[in-house]
């Protein structure tokens, strides 16, 4: 699956430590997403799209669509 | 993972894990001493023989307690994985050895060393991040 939380990240100035500190996980955590290692349960993607103010899929997208 | 990004779940599965390990040393000297000197018998034996099993049960407890408190998914993940790479490992290692017993003849050991090694397994699995 890929992801824009680089880009994002980048447009708000927020680190991967800000983002996990939002998100109540792991900075390692919020990495392996960014990196396309891990794909974040449904909670997860929503708490994720709720801390950019932005739809699922404005910042998840399926490689197979 | 630093010990600084430890996460409250994990900091409590590491508590009970030492104490765990603390219980059964305790455990295991007097048991090892009370049968090499007192030859305890009947249902007494049968109960201090399994004494030292049950902090090994509580190691174990420990890691089900962690995966049900930790909130974060992907350290949850991270663990799981590391439980079933080291489960397998440890069911391939005992079946090559149970054959090995049953047709060559290769030294014996008992079921409780069974434990040790996927614990040995689970400590390997840790650093075997293919993919991650």
């Amino acid at each position: 699956m890929e992801n824009r939380l680089r880009v994002l990240r980048a447009e708000h100035g927020w680190s991967q430590a800000d983002l996990a500190e939002r998100l109540g996980v792991s900075r390692q955590s919020v990495n392996a997403v960014e990196t396309g290692k891990y794909d974040p349960s449904l909670p997860l993607a929503f708490k994720i799209a709720r801390a950019f103010a932005l739809p699922i899929e404005a910042i998840f997208s399926d490689d197979a669509a | 993972m630093s010990m600084k990004d430890w996460s409250p779940a994990y900091r409590r599965y590491q508590q009970r894990l030492i104490g765990a390990s603390m219980l059964y040393l305790l455990s295991l000297l007097p048991v090892v001493w009370l049968f090499n000197h007192k030859a305890p018998q009947g249902v007494l034996a049968y109960g201090l023989a399994v004494l030292p099993a049950l902090p090994v049960i509580g190691m174990f407890a420990a890691m089900g307690l962690f995966l049900r408190e930790e909130t974060d998914e992907f350290q949850r993940f991270l663990v799981v994985r590391q439980i079933l790479i080291s489960t397998g490992l440890t069911l391939s290692v005992c079946s090559v050895w149970g054959f090995l017993e049953t047709f060559v003849s290769v030294h014996h050991f008992e079921a409780y060393w069974v434990a040790v090694v996927w614990f040995l397994m689970f400590g390997a699995a840790r650093f075997m991040r293919w993919g991650l």
